[in-house]
């Protein structure tokens, strides 16, 4: 199941193809690498977006970010815990 | 002729009653003429997303892919219902609008996932929207995972029906990684009765000639817009397939059901009128509902919660432009009891003081502040463009509101900083 989690969290991107990809992010003090993005969608606060992406990491673990547009800021929203 | 009856999924992924993929022009004018339609006849596409939030959140998490899935409300804000199961937890028999706790005793090892709504389902169901754009201008969005599309005329751009839906299908699974099903017939009743035929990622066509053929044997129940309490009327008269009602004396049908009796005469033979229209046009009610965290009977309290749904509303009103004459309140009393009350005022309105007045009185109506609330809702419909309203309401300038201003700087700042950046002191602040 899904556990809610809503931490800031550091994230490495890289710009592809115009559009921003997260590919690591450190949470807890660890480094975790993003392996696939699953699904990604948009929504807005006021003017300003926010981007969300649900992806797996390298070691298969299904995680939810998002970035605020508005702060600039990156969130870790959900893990999926067995 | 490529035309089958046979009932079974053929294995280019076209059902029973369709044409074969890959045929040309010529080939699409014998085949779909020979089944009744020429090229001036409508050709209605009804496509349905497949249990479309079970399917976003699988797609996200490929392990549950094929697993029996439950979306659902959070249970800790009490939103204990099921709101989307994937086929293979339909298949122990779970449905949307099912309580949670039943659908956990019927699949305790089903996956229960709380859904994202407002924000997730609306953004990938506009992308699929914006996908039906490509096909054809005359998209009228029936729900959040269902549309009409009136394809009449596409054939040049996009071959027979059949290509263009087999086209659409594939770019929503590239473009989105869900599947979909669709029904093409020469009107949106068999249009949306032919996507169901063949769930999930189904594609059938029926043809013009066949309507008959199909439509009698099925129940009554199949058809759109006959729903169980009708279905049993019709069974006290021995009624129970469309066949039976397509023959029945439309006389008898209209001393029963009135004027819906001579409708439902006109369905049970395949026969609808209604266009396929564009949603601006289409928009008929405005309302937002909340369970609350815990049942309140404090008038205050309810006033509060009131305020705040009426906030919503009216903001949405002013947002497209709207304005509305009959407000609807909806309670949920702690024992599931639930109450509607309407009241039709002149002018129309898209203020929330105005909507909240109406709903205080209707609340007072049905006694809350008595019996402790589980749920409230505002709705307003009747809705007519802002435009016509400001014409309209000119000889009744006393009833211009003072507040419209104040609307229009809040407005300002929630497009600028969001939904919750600013609300009316005495609202409730509830998500």
């Amino acid at each position: 199941m899904d556990q809610e989690i809503n931490q800031p969290i550091e994230v490495m991107v890289v710009f592809q193809k115009g559009r921003m990809v997260p590919v690591r992010f450190r949470w807890n003090g660890r480094v975790i690498k993003v392996a696939k993005i699953t699904g990604w969608w948009r929504t807005n606060e006021g003017e300003f977006r926010i981007r969300h992406y649900a992806v797996i990491d390298e070691n298969s673990q299904f995680c939810q970010l998002s970035y605020k547009e508005r702060t600039t800021e990156w969130f870790l929203n959900k893990i999926w815990v067995e | 002729m490529m035309i089958t009856r046979s009932g079974k999924h053929k294995s280019d992924g076209i059902n029973e009653y369709s044409t074969s993929p890959g045929m040309n022009k010529v080939q699409f004018q014998s085949e779909f003429g020979s089944c009744g339609y020429t090229r001036k006849e409508p050709v209605i596409l009804h496509v349905d997303m497949d249990a479309f939030f079970a399917s976003v959140e699988q797609k996200e998490r490929p392990w549950l892919v094929g697993k029996p899935v439950v979306v659902g409300g959070d249970p800790q804000k009490r939103h204990g219902v099921v709101t989307a199961a994937s086929y293979a937890a339909r298949e122990y028999g779970i449905k949307a609008g099912m309580p949670l706790l039943t659908a956990k005793r019927l699949c305790p090892h089903a996956v229960f996932l709380i859904g994202t709504y407002g924000d997730k389902y609306e953004y990938m169901s506009s992308r699929a929207m914006r996908i039906f754009y490509q096909f054809t201008p005359q998209v009228e969005p029936y729900s959040i995972d269902e549309a009409f599309l009136d394809i009449t005329g596409c054939e040049r751009l996009f071959g027979p029906p059949t290509q263009l839906a087999k086209k659409l299908k594939e770019k929503i699974k590239r473009q989105l990684g869900l599947s979909c099903s669709v029904g093409i017939a020469s009107n949106k009743l068999l249009a949306k009765l032919a996507s169901s035929l063949n769930k999930p990622d189904g594609l059938t066509l029926i043809p013009k000639d066949k309507v008959k053929q199909i439509l009698n044997p099925l129940e009554v129940t199949k058809l759109w817009g006959i729903g169980d309490k009708t279905a049993k009327i019709l069974s006290s008269l021995g009624i129970h397939t469309l066949g039976e009602l397509a023959s029945y004396p439309v006389e008898v049908l209209k001393r029963k059901f009135g004027k819906n009796g001579e409708w439902l005469h006109l369905i049970a033979n395949g026969i609808d009128y209604s266009q396929v229209i564009s949603q601006s046009i289409t928009e008929k009610s405005m309302g937002h509902e909340r369970t609350l965290p815990e049942d309140i009977s404090d008038p205050e309290e309810i006033n509060s919660v009131l305020l705040a749904l009426c906030g919503m509303v009216a903001r949405r009103l002013r947002e497209k432009r709207f304005v509305g004459r009959t407000i609807t309140l909806r309670v949920r009393y702690s024992d599931f009891v639930s109450f509607t009350r309407s009241e039709t005022i002149a002018p129309p309105t898209d203020s929330e003081h105005v909507i909240l007045k109406v709903a205080q009185t209707l609340a007072l109506d049905i006694g809350s502040g008595i019996r402790r609330v589980r749920l409230l809702g505002v709705s307003v419909s009747h809705l007519i463009k802002d435009e016509q309203s400001q014409q309209m309401s000119l000889p009744f300038v006393e009833y211009i509101d003072k507040r419209k201003k104040a609307y229009s700087v809040m407005d300002k700042i929630r497009d600028k900083f969001g939904e919750e950046s600013i609300r009316w002191a005495s609202a409730a602040s509830f998500a």
